[in-house]
């Protein structure tokens, strides 16, 4: 407990009334409520600050400027990971991403960033991103039931893309072109991730009703998942029943705001039905959010080479082959090139 | 847990320091002379600062809220500069330190009872107020109490860290 106190005086029985109390040598000051001389007054307005508490105060003065030098690029830090917060609450995962990306630069341990980290990436389905922040965290606990129930639903989610039986798996691999082998193959198994790779490879033979009727069936399991939804969108699209192929996309769209495949998709799709303007206005916010996203870099090359920019067209190719020559996965420029050089007629 | 407040007023003794300062400080602000200041002290009341009843009442209130402003905002000042570095994981033995400076500095925020007596007999009391200075006068004391109150659950430490931890957490928010 502390205490200010006004005092009423010092009364003793010496004193001269007349007089300062303070010093009994000079007359007070009238007009206050202890009688004072002018000099007294002065003084002890500016009762002094004893030096050790000058030091004590200069010694935290040291210490808080240390440590806001410091805190400049923590501030700066937990900006990025307070906009990649806001950004997975409104299903922003590509900005959540790149925010997350910037915190992790400077913190590459962090338990909350590398969790931000898992489940952005797992709603773009980066593979690689995800398995980097659940290496940094694997071994570390907390005490954030919020952050791991989220975490856990997004491990749910990006594993859902992984055939559990193998062997299956590899027998559906082994009949991709073969349309008997693989619609024999449909009943074999329950797994959604599955029969939607059989639905895939149906996809490639262009037997879109068959591969309706498969990916109804998956859907039926999960309406959201995603690999099956993307696909029926590419259906819709392929069989001209655009605007369900569109509304495939905004199914995508809702599980991730800034899904740029799902982005990319539209403006294929507008572009099938020569709404150009709006296909260019989809493959631009896709190019904007990952500029060197296949997907998007793809849709833009349509739009160039439906606008008549051949050379554009090209160059967008020449990029995406360019990031092939990486991956090893050519499907984008095969179809691509189809198009751009005339042998397949896209509308 | 019940912790008698001595042993929280040790504990926390750089906060009893700061807040006689500032009664120190607003006295010389309002040109108030003082006649003894005792910053710190093993026995009730830890510190206190005797000094000439102010002539208005606002300097009578803001001598005894001093405390409350001058105390909330080092606590806030102290405790920005560490409570990030406890958000990455990654505090040092200076962020410890100025964590326990910033709460200690911000439980010793609330004025005390005796702060909130003397404002009671300066102006509640006094025949010479009005009665606008009483109405405004009266809840703050009544506020004041209620903080010694809190104090027995704590309320005072809690005040401390959630204006040396939480408060820039908030901060940032708001920036994002």
């Amino acid at each position: 407990m502390q205490e200010n106190q006004s005092t009423g005086g010092a009364p003793e029985s010496q004193f001269n009334e007349s007089l300062c109390v303070n010093c009994q040598l000079n007359v007070y000051q009238p007009g206050h409520a202890i009688n004072l001389c002018s000099d007294c007054r002065q003084s002890l307005i500016k009762f002094p600050v004893p030096r050790w508490i000058k030091f004590f105060a200069i010694g935290i003065i040291a210490v808080m400027v240390i440590s806001l030098i410091r805190t400049k690029r923590y501030i700066s830090a937990a900006i990025h990971l307070g906009k990649a917060e806001n950004a997975i609450d409104q299903k922003h995962f590509v900005t959540a991403q790149q925010e997350l990306a910037l915190v992790l630069n400077k913190f590459p341990d962090d338990m909350a960033a590398n969790g931000y980290m898992m489940i952005a990436s797992a709603y773009n389905l980066d593979f690689e991103s995800y398995g980097a922040a659940y290496s940094r965290i694997a071994d570390k606990k907390t005490d954030d039931e919020s952050l791991l129930s989220r975490v856990d639903a997004a491990s749910a989610y990006i594993d859902q893309n992984f055939p559990k039986d193998t062997l299956m798996y590899k027998r559906i691999i082994a009949a991709a072109n073969n349309k008997e082998k693989l619609l024999a193959l449909t009943d074999s198994t329950q797994e959604i991730a599955l029969k939607t790779h059989i639905a895939n490879f149906l996809y490639e033979l262009k037997d879109y009703e068959r591969v309706e009727s498969i990916i109804n069936k998956v859907l039926a399991v999960d309406s959201n998942f995603y690999q099956a939804v993307s696909l029926m969108s590419a259906v819709k699209r392929n069989t001209a029943k655009y605007d369900d192929a569109l509304a495939y996309c905004d199914r995508l769209l809702s599980l991730n705001a800034e899904d740029v495949y799902a982005l990319s998709q539209k403006a294929r799709i507008e572009l099938k039905r020569k709404h150009d303007k709006d296909a260019a206005i989809y493959a631009a916010k896709a190019m904007e959010l990952s500029p060197d996203n296949n997907s998007a870099i793809e849709a833009k090359a349509m739009v160039e080479h439906f606008a008549g920019k051949k050379k554009e067209s090209l160059a967008s190719l020449a990029k995406i082959k360019a990031h092939e020559a990486e991956s090893g996965d050519s499907t984008i420029s095969k179809r691509l090139t189809l198009i751009i050089n005339g042998s397949e007629i896209y509308r | 847990m019940f912790i008698p407040g001595i042993f929280i007023s040790i504990a926390t003794f750089p906060g009893v320091i700061v807040h006689e300062l500032a009664h120190q400080l607003f006295c010389r602000l309002f040109k108030v002379p003082v006649f003894e200041v005792c910053y710190f002290r093993v026995e009730n009341p830890v510190g206190y600062v005797l000094h000439e009843p102010a002539p208005k009442v606002y300097q009578t209130v803001f001598i005894s809220v001093g405390p409350f402003i001058i105390n909330t905002l080092l606590c806030f000042i102290i405790g920005f500069s560490a409570s990030l570095q406890f958000k990455f994981d990654s505090a040092n033995i200076l962020d410890y330190l100025l964590m326990y400076l910033a709460i200690s500095i911000g439980a010793h925020a609330f004025p005390s009872t005796g702060d909130a007596s003397t404002l009671w007999n300066a102006v509640v009391k006094s025949e010479t107020s009005s009665w606008l200075s009483k109405a405004v006068v009266t809840p703050i004391v009544g506020f004041i109490y209620a903080g010694a109150l809190g104090s027995f659950f704590w309320l005072d430490i809690i005040y401390g860290g959630a204006v040396a931890l939480g408060l820039p957490y908030l901060i940032i928010k708001f920036l994002v």
